[in-house]
């Protein structure tokens, strides 16, 4: 999936994935991509969950080496 | 908003302090609104230099760090408790109200979800 924009959250346990996802997705134009790297296993639940909380659309995610990718599209 | 949450934080004890502020940074990052309400020894909490004083072995940051991420979170000092501990405004840290019960009642009154810790 090609994103727009990327972040990276290796090494942070939650919640800062979330809030650092909250703080980037700001800079994007509603319609835009994020992806989100991280390899806290929490964040494979609690992305779904911020985007059901805030109204951003979860696209999906990937997983390789232990690195997830959760791809987000701004609302 | 997303929604309100309202937690009322009793205890000074890491186990019970840290969670208050983990689960206020996750929901201004989701967009809600948190009040968090101190009271008996939840108080030494939100003293000036209290939170220096409670930590957790290896947790990924301290409590100041965390209380920094939560910024913007509302903060009411309970007034009863206040006055048991002698303590006034400028004993807390900064941005903290002080108030009683009926202020924490229509905070939770309006919340979504309410925690007690």
């Amino acid at each position: 999936m090609k994103a727009d924009f990327s972040l990276e959250c290796i090494g942070l346990s939650c919640p800062m994935p979330i809030i650092q996802t909250s703080r980037k997705i700001k800079e994007l134009k509603p319609g835009e991509i994020l992806a989100v790297q991280a390899d806290d296993e929490g964040i494979k639940e609690d992305m779904p969950a911020w985007c059901k909380t805030t109204g951003n659309e979860f696209l999906g995610m990937k997983e390789e080496n232990g690195i997830i990718t959760v791809y987000v599209r701004k609302k | 908003m997303a929604g309100k949450v309202v937690i009322l934080s009793l205890s000074d004890s890491p186990d019970k302090a840290f969670p208050p502020f983990m689960i206020a940074a996750g929901a201004l990052a989701s967009e809600m609104e948190v009040t968090i309400f101190f009271s008996m020894n939840g108080l030494n909490i939100i003293k000036k230099g209290g939170a220096e004083n409670i930590a957790i072995p290896n947790a990924p940051m301290s409590l100041t760090d965390l209380m920094g991420m939560a910024k913007g979170t509302k903060l009411i000092a309970c007034s009863t408790t206040c006055a048991m501990m002698k303590l006034e405004k400028k004993d807390l840290v900064d941005g903290v109200e002080i108030a009683g019960v009926p202020t924490f009642l229509s905070e939770a009154k309006d919340a979504d979800i309410v925690l007690t810790f």
